[in-house]
């Protein structure tokens, strides 16, 4: 049989899949063909920009067919051995007892009596549903669409997923800038082009584009930054990690000791205000309480200078340094990369971190933000795309037609319908404090809605109001508990009789699914149909496709036949669907997944350029730019105090027909003193004006004599989350992820070598990572990348192989699931947070199990 | 006759692995018979990204060194292998699958290290340019297609332009003194092969800018020149091992510095003029 070339795409972007016999020979970057539309090209001093006409995929798509293909892959429906849901359900066992195969059939009944008793018993309130935040790629499939609407038919309540890459975003930078609908992170429209025009400078703080790619973007942005570097643009890295992307453009690296960019981006502001380099007009125009926050800069409220001889003292970078980055970012329009988006970043997801994400934005106030060649902006988005071409984003909704979907999807996918489909959740529990609402029965938190500024300073609780507690736990998709902090409280959660009722709907056997009762066994996006856009997530991010070269939007084919006797989770659904008596609700009347792609095509504006037989053929399609494409770059209009002109369709008042004239914030200005914080009154860490608090696990924390490491675990570069590591895939045999020691392909931890001489540590040596709140095994690599007293290790292992009792502090996790030692204490009391980056541990080689 | 060449330029790579993970991806669990047989899942690196971390805090230079089979002119493995390697017209170096059964002995004539032993099918095995794929019709390799950087680059040319490409790209042979002949060639080779002297330069506390910082061998020779940047540091490069003087000169001020030992790059710490 001749070979086929089908496409699908990925979390890493899409691809060519090459297929013969039923087998996936090859998964490959697309190469684009002279009849997709052009490309876009952007002419900036005396130079024409075009980018290459291909797409570009991470390292874990480049690995994926070794994911598809995985001995950890679960092939028939599983129950755990001493699980009888009619007599002993030993739930203290799970994680230890082992499985048996059981039939489809079998465990849609168990799974069916359990809902239907629950429901009787409790009220569906007592119905759980929790999914990661990452999943495999594509829209039809997301949780946001298969899951959301199983879930709105069944009933129930849902776990709340904290903004974990947003973070002090959403709880700090919000009341600053407001953007709500982009949970705290600015709009980026068009700064590529500005930037090649007009950007001298970029300073890259906790930004790291070569492994994040802004999020879901591969390399896309790899070219741009080649172009800025040969524009001789200087580009500076404020990082405790030598970063890949400091590797190839560094022209300086600072290194703050770990929470302390706040007094460094503090004593910048000091040299500014007191060398006059700032933008006086701008300031004065276009923000609030730039007084107060000077007061404080130059010490006229507490009598401390925030001096850059002050912030060498907490931060170890030289004050002369300080000077000299604060100088030239004075004095050259700068683009402010912080974090990976204009915002995200390590530094986000910190003690503080809420402060350093308004310190970012009130510096970038400070040189004009918005004037040309000055701005918010991390590389990774703002090329030229036609944002008048809809087509949605994965976090839109799908085939759910539910609230949660945007207002402008729904409306689209389902014109016909009035109403919602199916029921809103009853509760919500936050995924940070889960463990602590099974285990203790009661849980409080600050909500994570975003429809507006203020609608976080909301307390939440478990149970709420005339609620039930959960009696059972449906988890889709794969295992997160890696990314969560003090990983061990999840495994405790498991194996608590308070929970009697696990369910999980997973691909692989690692992490949470070893804590199941039932296992159903899904397939991957390359073994049944779906649609998607390349990087597209509106609905958290409006108009992201603009971090792509392209706008490639793939038919998602099925690829292979299932894996074994796995399902799609639409198949799934379905089939549990007709045991609970909603089927033709659930499937409106027999629907297959390929007939929900194909609704989903004709509601976006595809058909207008292409059929669906030439779609269905070609497999992608790339949105071509308007003849007349005129460049709005982000913020431009509010520096320039006029009527908002970029194509941003998610408002303050969620249309897109109202005039904006102003920021989100209530001043609708830049807020260097919050109208928020002053109202609201929240707690101590977050005064009205942002200001250097020591980190509450930092060097000034009494812990620091005990664990004087500061462990920082940024989102890996070789895994999405938790999706590709593990499972016996190829990036195991990536030395900077893996290394194989006496069998087991051990997480890598990257170690200052004067800490390691310190402790006889060798490279290669296995080291156990400790503090109170547990242990984890990792392989040293000795490096200068990091400073004495900091340790790099990548976030969010897919496993947790704890020896000893599960979700004991003393068991030791040989998977090397570092979120293990980080603290669940929230970013600040009323900022529902993690936290991760702020951690303190010690180190030791560790000689194996005794 | 045109001869199929590997360009890398190390200044490019930041070890993002795409081109392993794309040979994994091409190689294991598929037989692309008679050019080559199934990779093994784990252990085997046909392209391989070496890595050398320069310099100490803070002032480091990581490098990234893609290698894969240099595909050799002069290549030990055809002449140890009595006919278990050859050479195609395209100078593509092949392993017979059939007649280098069993032969273990040829993994060590590989002084790059690029020849993989498979226990299971008793064969050595490496890369081979993703030769099935060139004879049907690609132009790229696998690893060259998907790398993002483009830090690797694949071309055919005729073998009377390859000296002419040399100059003008300024192209090397990693370890030439083998005298194999690669047909993979580097650029910025340096960054992975030598070192540099770094340091920080301050004067009246401020970063010292400008300074012209000049490094001489043991007979006198300048072995390398730089000046200090913005921040005030310098990286004077390109350095073979041995022992240094160091003069740094800016205004009117000088600072000498006599036998510094290079056996790895080094950083001189903070220096005040």
């Amino acid at each position: 049989m001749a070979i086929q070339r089908m496409t699908n795409s990925t979390t890493g972007g899409p691809v060519f899949v090459d297929v013969e016999d039923g087998k996936i020979l090859r998964i490959m970057p697309m190469d684009l063909s002279d009849d997709d539309a052009e490309s876009w090209e952007i002419h900036a001093r005396g130079n024409v920009y075009k980018p290459p006409r291909k797409t570009t995929i991470t390292p874990f798509t480049a690995g994926v067919k070794s994911s598809i293909y995985s001995d950890k892959r679960i092939l028939t429906p599983l129950k755990r051995v001493d699980f009888d849901p009619h007599g002993e359900r030993n739930c203290e066992k799970r994680g230890e007892s082992g499985y048996v195969p059981i039939s489809w059939d079998e465990a849609y009944d168990i799974v069916t009596e359990e809902i239907e008793r629950i429901k009787k018993e409790y009220g569906e309130g007592a119905i759980f549903y929790g999914n990661s935040s990452h999943q495999l790629w594509g829209n039809i499939g997301y949780r946001f669409s298969c899951f959301n609407r199983f879930r709105a038919m069944v009933g129930g309540s849902i776990l709340e997923n904290n903004p974990d890459s947003w973070e002090g975003w959403f709880w700090g930078g919000m009341h600053t800038w407001g953007y709500s609908w982009r949970r705290g992170l600015p709009e980026q429209y068009d700064l590529l082009e500005d930037a090649l025009k007009n950007t001298e400078m970029i300073v890259f703080w906790s930004s790291d584009p070569e492994t994040t790619s802004g999020i879901y973007s591969a390399f896309e942005s790899t070219i741009r930054r080649q172009w800025l570097k040969e524009l001789g643009v200087e580009m500076v890295f404020i990082d405790p990690y030598y970063t890949p992307t400091a590797q190839l453009y560094s022209d300086k690296w600072l290194a703050p000791r770990p929470g302390t960019d706040n007094c460094l981006a503090i004593a910048i502001a000091y040299v500014w205000i007191t060398e006059g380099l700032y933008d006086k007009e701008y300031v004065k125009d276009r923000t609030v309480g730039f007084e107060e926050f000077a007061d404080y800069v130059l010490g006229k409220e507490d009598g401390v200078p925030k001096t850059p001889e002050w912030a060498e003292k907490e931060s170890t970078i030289p004050a002369r340094v300080i000077r000299a980055l604060a100088r030239r970012w004075g004095t050259h329009k700068t683009m402010l990369a912080a974090g990976g988006l204009g915002g995200w970043g390590g530094a986000c997801r910190a003690a503080n971190g809420n402060e350093w994400a308004r310190l970012m934005i009130v510096l970038a106030a400070m040189q004009g933000m918005g004037k040309p060649g000055s701005n918010m902006w991390s590389t990774t988005a703002g090329a030229p795309a036609n944002a008048d071409f809809v087509f949605p984003g994965y976090a839109e909704g799908g085939m759910a037609n539910q609230v949660q979907g945007d207002y402008r999807w729904n409306k689209r996918m389902f014109p016909d319908k009035k109403g919602y489909d199916g029921k809103a959740p009853s509760q919500t529990i936050q995924r940070l404090w889960l463990p602590e609402a099974i285990l203790d029965g009661k849980a409080d938190w600050y909500s994570n809605n975003s429809s507006n500024p203020q609608a976080q300073f909301k307390p939440m609780h478990y149970p709420a109001e005339g609620q039930p507690r959960i009696r059972m736990y449906y988890r889709f998709g794969g295992s997160f508990m890696g990314t969560m902090t003090e990983t061990n409280r999840y495994a405790k959660m498991y194996r608590s009789s308070n929970l009697p009722f696990v369910v999980n709907q997973s691909i692989w056997m690692e992490g949470e699914a070893r804590y199941a009762d039932i296992i159903l066994p899904a397939c991957t996006n390359f073994e049944r149909w779906d649609i998607s856009e390349f990087g597209a997530c509106s609905g958290y991010i409006p108009d992201d496709f603009n971090k792509n070269n392209h706008r490639v939007i793939s038919l998602q084919k099925k690829c292979i036949e299932p894996l074994g006797m796995s399902k799609s989770d639409y198949q799934i659904f379905a089939e549990l669907s007709e045991r609970l008596g909603f089927y033709d609700e659930y499937t409106e009347g027999g629907k297959t997944e390929l007939d929900w792609v194909k609704q989903m095509f004709e509601a976006s504006d595809l058909p207008k350029y292409i059929t669906w037989e030439k779609f269905f053929e070609k497999g992608y399609f790339i949105v071509p730019l308007p003849k007349d494409y005129k460049p709005t770059p982000a913020l431009r209009w509010y520096a320039e105090v006029r009527e908002c002109d970029t194509p941003d369709w998610v408002r303050p008042t969620n249309d897109d027909k109202t005039p904006v004239t102003g920021l989100q914030t209530p001043s609708g200005k830049i807020e260097f003193a919050s109208e928020d914080y002053k109202k609201f009154d929240c707690d101590e860490e977050r005064p009205v004006i942002p200001k250097y608090i020591p980190s509450w696990e930092g060097h000034h924390s009494e812990r620091f004599k005990t664990y004087p490491i500061a462990m920082i675990t940024p989102h890996p570069r070789f895994s999405m989350h938790t999706m590709m590591d593990c499972k016996d895939s190829f990036i195991n045999d990536i030395a900077e992820h893996r290394v194989l020691v006496d069998g087991r392909y051990y997480l890598t931890a990257r170690i200052n070598p004067e800490d390691a001489l310190e402790r006889g540590v060798k490279e290669g040596d296995l080291i156990r990572l400790f503090n109170e709140r547990g242990n984890v095994i990792c392989c040293a690599h000795l490096t200068y990348r990091v400073p004495k007293g900091v340790l790099h290790a990548y976030e969010s292992c897919s496993d947790y192989e704890p020896v000893g009792t599960p979700g004991e502090l003393e068991c030791v996790d040989l998977a090397g699931c570092v979120n293990i030692l980080t603290s669940k204490r929230p970013m600040t009391p009323t900022s529902s947070g993690q936290a991760s980056n702020s951690t303190l541990i010690d180190f030791e080689k560790w000689e194996g199990l005794k | 006759m045109k001869r199929y060449i590997m360009i890398i330029d190390v200044s490019k790579c930041h070890g993002c692995h795409n081109c392993f993970l794309a040979c994994k991806d091409e190689h294991v669990g598929n037989t692309w018979a008679p050019v080559s047989m199934p990779q093994p899942r784990h252990e085997h690196r046909w392209r391989n990204i070496l890595l050398n971390e320069r310099g100490q805090y803070p002032l480091v230079d990581p490098v990234c060194m893609p290698v894969n089979c240099m595909m050799c002119e002069n290549a030990p493995c055809i002449k140890a292998g009595n006919g278990a390697v050859y050479r195609r017209d395209d100078g593509l170096v092949l392993i017979d699958n059939e007649k280098a059964v069993g032969r273990k002995d040829l993994v060590g004539t590989c002084p790059y290290h690029a020849i993989w032993w498979n226990a299971e099918l008793d064969l050595p095995q490496k890369c081979t340019f993703c030769a099935h794929l060139l004879d049907a019709g690609w132009t790229e390799t696998r690893c060259s297609q998907i790398c993002p950087t483009g830090a690797t680059k694949f071309m055919a040319v005729e073998e009377n332009e390859l000296p002419s490409l040399i100059e003008k790209e300024g192209l090397e042979r990693y370890k030439d003194e083998f005298g194999t002949k690669p047909m993979v060639f580097y650029k910025n080779l340096y960054r992975f092969t030598k070192c540099f002297i770094s340091g920080s330069l301050i004067m009246d506390g401020e970063c010292c800018e400008g300074a012209e910082i000049t490094v001489f061998d043991k007979d006198g020779q300048i072995a390398s020149r730089t000046s200090s940047n913005q921040y005030g540091d310098f990286y004077a490069d390109e350095l073979e091992n041995g022992v240094f003087d160091v003069k740094i000169a800016a205004n009117d001020k000088t600072l000498n510095i006599e036998n510094v030992n290079v056996v790895s790059s080094v950083y001189m710490g903070e220096l005040t003029l």
